[in-house]
């Protein structure tokens, strides 16, 4: 665990956010403000894409268009859609050697730790730089196994019947009005394919950051695990304070094949005037392990309930996520399980911290299909209100179509355990610092489960956000 | 029915029984509201196909010639209607004598005019909620009225049944009042059920108006017959430190939307919700249980179990809601599903929604098959198969069957549960 009182020295006398510098760097190519039926022909006509996928993209416009906004979940009416930037790029070109990369953007990611993170402990490292991956490296010993770990744009170019057999299976545009927007426009994103029974234990991190003002990032994520290998998927996210808002709305699309293991973690840290609005599915085939591992930092809206489909007998689903939401953040966070298959065994921890009037609403599905024989279910969530003007919302459905399974569910909400406070305050230990191990404690079922280098910079995160949050 | 038709209809009845003017009023303002207003939601209980709207113009007529079977059905009881008859009032003497009233929602207008005005539609619902209350306010023929005075305590249960007449198509639109004054107590038991096998569509509200530091314990054992469609509403809101117990039990055989809402308006007031339901054949039941937490130390408790058999549906809700400035509150909920088919479909949705810091909330929710454990344990002292699996159901059930107090009503409601396990065998 990091040493929180060291982690507040580093970050003293700074904002309250670290990662909310910009740059000054002009796009090669943008389509400027707004979003027509022309913007998406430029931006396929701009990354020469086959006829079908401009046809794709047309279609999800038109479905765009038609679906309403989400019919439960937090306010959306503040998102300016019009004066956004739906596709900006960046460079001409992908960069596989760090040193290529134009001084401001690399200034950028050199700040946010990325290329050290990689030289550390990365098997590969991508980094998405507004719509488009501007960098992206694979070990060589890894590459060798066949491995291919590419930005989503290039996946279509190079690998076209991979691509079109995977692309948009589990998330069709009209799963709702923001996929169908990620279906129109979407732009980068991170493709893996990982050959059938390649084991790689080292992480494969992306980074994606957006930098200019009222920008649309729509990243694109597809994964396909073969069957008996495994892979885990690292992907941060960061992005400038401004008084105008951004949207970040991905769709992810994770196919794990029988016997074969992923985990997708990601640590979302958008600055306060980022809505993310995300889909991601995963599809877990026979005795296949689907690993969510999501933890909601910043943003100022979050919708989020990435889901498995236990499609395959013996498919296994996990979620475990924490959310911690300060003054004007609404994270709206959950995740979805679905049993369709005999054995199958899924397992959901939630943890949110609510403070300074923040939001931490959790919504989320079991359901159990008619072929779920003996099949397992459980689902915990645990959420502390820290002061008298925040609030969480607790919303589980449950829903059991088959008479052969169980399944268990259990929540809790309260304030910051006084029996606990007054332990720790009664061995000398101050009310702040005593406050910040409760929660450490709170979280640390999801932070063990992270990359050590991960845990670290969390709990320093974290760390961070409970900042002058007594007294 | 049309706007214009249906309050002709709700005027020429208000007018036949001679109806004071504020409640016509109302009942005309009612008409109107239910027009303009939509269905109430309730999450994952889809009932708008169902034809709980197709509902008879009021009369004012009672019902003749009751054989003496269904006269026997409320032999013991306090009071017992039988659609809008009453067929026995014999509330004990000791207990009028203290002041309490016990009499049909007719009558009350007509003798307590006063304190249902004050009342009705007033602090645990209001009629304008949703189309389905606006329907109540403006169509209700009769229900019961009860009043317990300050400081009268009520030692034996009174025991209310009431009778849906179903040996013609009709539906039944009814309204039960409850108020108890400060410091008052009562162990109230409501058992609502059907004569006849014709289509009826069954309209049941009652309101629990809990006056501060009274004690109110509140049965209901609903058995409706399966031709009955039925909405069923029961509001509570307490004043300072009231306490309301339910423990409901649907045993219905048809078609169910059940909307069970308290509301801890006052300091120190305290809720405890206990319901348990067997779904079973094609029946759908959908129960929506909340307990609202307004009032500083307040506490709320919600217990449901359900067990489906066959193709049948049963949904629990349970929503636990805390208010900003509830401090000191506690809210917890427990909803658990045993699912007796693999046809069958249970939805077990617990929610909380806390605007408050200085809380203690928490759920928990299960849905498994019969315990195996348990199965195995009886299994290997020779108990039958068929035995053992009642018996664990019997377990499964009893938290809440133990909680009425009169030995008699346990062993009918124990009764009714094996009749319905039974009917699956059949």
């Amino acid at each position: 665990m990091a040493e929180p009182t060291k982690a507040r020295e580093v970050v003293a006398g700074t904002d309250n956010y670290e990662y909310g510098f910009h740059d000054d760097v002009t796009p090669v190519y943008s389509t400027g403000e707004g979003l027509t039926e022309a913007v998406v022909r430029q931006i396929s006509a701009e990354k020469h894409e086959p006829q079908w996928m401009l046809d794709y993209r047309l279609k999800a416009y038109h479905t765009y268009l038609q679906l309403p906004e989400p019919k439960v979940g937090p306010d959306l009416s503040g998102l300016d859609l019009v004066h956004m930037k739906y596709f900006q790029k960046a460079t001409d070109k992908k960069y596989r050697d760090w040193n290529d990369v134009p001084d401001k953007i690399k200034q950028t990611f050199d700040r946010l730790g990325v290329p050290q993170a990689e030289r550390k402990y990365l098997a590969g490292s991508s980094a998405q730089y507004e719509s488009e991956v501007v960098y992206h490296r694979m070990q060589a010993t890894f590459e060798k196994t066949g491995i291919i770990f590419t930005d989503t744009d290039t996946a279509l170019q190079k690998y076209p019947e991979l691509f079109k057999k995977w692309f948009g299976k589990l998330v069709p545009a009209n799963t709702n009005k923001y996929a169908a927007l990620n279906c129109a426009v979407w732009s980068g994103g991170t493709f893996i394919y990982v050959p059938k029974g390649v084991k790689l234990d080292t992480p494969i991190q992306s980074y994606f950051r957006i930098n200019a003002e009222n920008t649309g990032q729509f990243e694109r994520t597809l994964i396909i695990v073969g069957e008996g290998a495994s892979v885990n998927y690292v992907e941060g996210c960061t992005a400038p304070n401004y008084d105008s808002d951004s949207l970040h709305a991905a769709v992810v699309e994770v196919n794990v094949l029988a016997n074969a293991t992923c985990r997708y973690t990601t640590i979302q840290n958008w600055s306060n005037n980022v809505y993310s609005l995300e889909t991601k599915r995963a599809q877990a085939m026979a005795n296949a392990t689907m690993e969510w591992v999501d933890g909601n930092l910043g943003s100022k809206i979050t919708m989020k309930y990435p889901s498995v489909y236990l499609n395959g007998e013996g498919a296994h689903g996990t979620m475990l996520s924490i959310a911690v939401a300060g003054q004007n953040v609404d994270q709206d966070t959950g995740a979805r399980m679905i049993h369709n298959a005999k054995n199958t065994t899924s397992s959901i921890v939630s943890k949110s911290i609510a403070k300074d009037g923040g939001a931490v609403d959790y919504r989320g599905t079991v359901r159990f299909g008619r072929h779920s024989d003996g099949s397992f279910a459980h689902v915990e969530c645990d959420t502390i209100i820290m002061d008298d003007l925040s609030t969480s919302d607790t919303i589980p459905y449950n829903e059991i179509l088959n008479g052969n399974v169980s399944m268990e569910h259990e929540a809790k909400v309260s304030k910051v355990s006084e029996a606990q406070l007054y332990y720790l305050m009664s061995r000398g230990i101050s009310e702040q610092k005593a406050t910040e191990m409760i929660i450490m404690g709170f979280v640390e079922p999801f932070t063990k489960q992270l990359p050590m280098e991960y845990a670290v910079e969390l709990n320093r995160l974290i760390s961070f956000e409970m900042e002058g949050s007594i007294g | 029915m049309q706007t214009a038709q249906m309050l002709a209809n709700v005027q020429e009845y208000s007018q036949t029984l001679a109806e004071p003017a504020w409640l016509m009023k109302r009942r005309s303002q009612a008409v109107a509201d239910y027009a303009r207003l939509a269905l109430p939601t309730f999450e994952k209980i889809d009932y708008h196909d169902w034809p709980l709207l197709d509902v008879d113009a009021p009369t004012g007529d009672v019902e003749p010639g009751l054989t003496e079977e269904v006269s026997a059905r409320g032999a013991q009881t306090d009071f017992f209607t039988v659609g809008d008859t009453v067929v026995r009032a014999a509330l004990p003497a000791a207990v009028r004598e203290q002041g309490v009233i016990l009499c049909d929602l007719r009558t009350a207008i007509r003798k307590h005019a006063e304190l249902v005005k004050a009342n009705l539609f007033q602090h645990a619902l209001k009629a304008d909620t949703d189309k389905l209350t606006a329907l109540n306010a403006a169509l209700m023929t009769n229900g019961f009225f009860l009043y317990v005075p300050a400081n009268v305590v009520i030692k034996e249960p009174l025991e209310i049944m009431q009778l849906v007449d179903q040996r013609r198509p009709q539906s039944f639109v009814q309204h039960n009042l409850v108020v108890t004054a400060e410091n008052s107590q009562v162990d109230l038991v409501q058992r609502l059920g059907s004569v006849g096998t014709s289509d009826a569509s069954v309209h049941m509200i009652v309101e629990v108006v809990a006056g501060a530091g009274s004690h109110v314990n509140f049965a209901g054992i609903d058995d409706l017959a399966a031709s009955a469609t039925a909405y069923l509403n029961r509001r509570g809101t307490l004043r300072p430190d009231a306490h309301l117990n339910w423990e409901l039990a649907e045993m219905n055989a048809g078609r169910v939307v059940a909307d069970f809402d308290t509301e801890l308006r006052g300091r120190g007031s305290e809720a405890n919700v206990k319901t348990i339901a067997v779904a079973n054949q094609q029946q759908t039941q959908g129960i929506d249980t909340r307990v609202t937490n307004y009032g500083p130390n307040s506490v709320a408790n919600i217990v449901q179990r359900g067990v489906i058999l066959d193709d049948a549906t049963l949904i629990f809700n349970g929503i636990g809601h805390i208010v900003h400035g509830a401090h000191g509150s506690k809210a917890d909920q427990e909803n658990r599903l045993l699912m007796l088919s693999s046809k069958a479909r249970g939805d077990a949705n617990p929610i909380l929604l806390i605007d408050e810091n200085d809380v203690e909330a928490g759920h928990a929710a299960s849905v498994g098959r019969v315990d195996e454990q348990q199965m195995y344990y009886l299994l290997s002292r020779g108990i039958p198969k068929p035995i053992a699996q009642r018996l664990v159901i019997r377990g499964f059930l009893a938290g809440v069957v133990t909680e009425l107090r009169s030995q008699r009503l346990r062993k009918r409601l124990m009764a009714l549960i094996e009749r319905r396990l039974a009917d699956e065998e059949a």
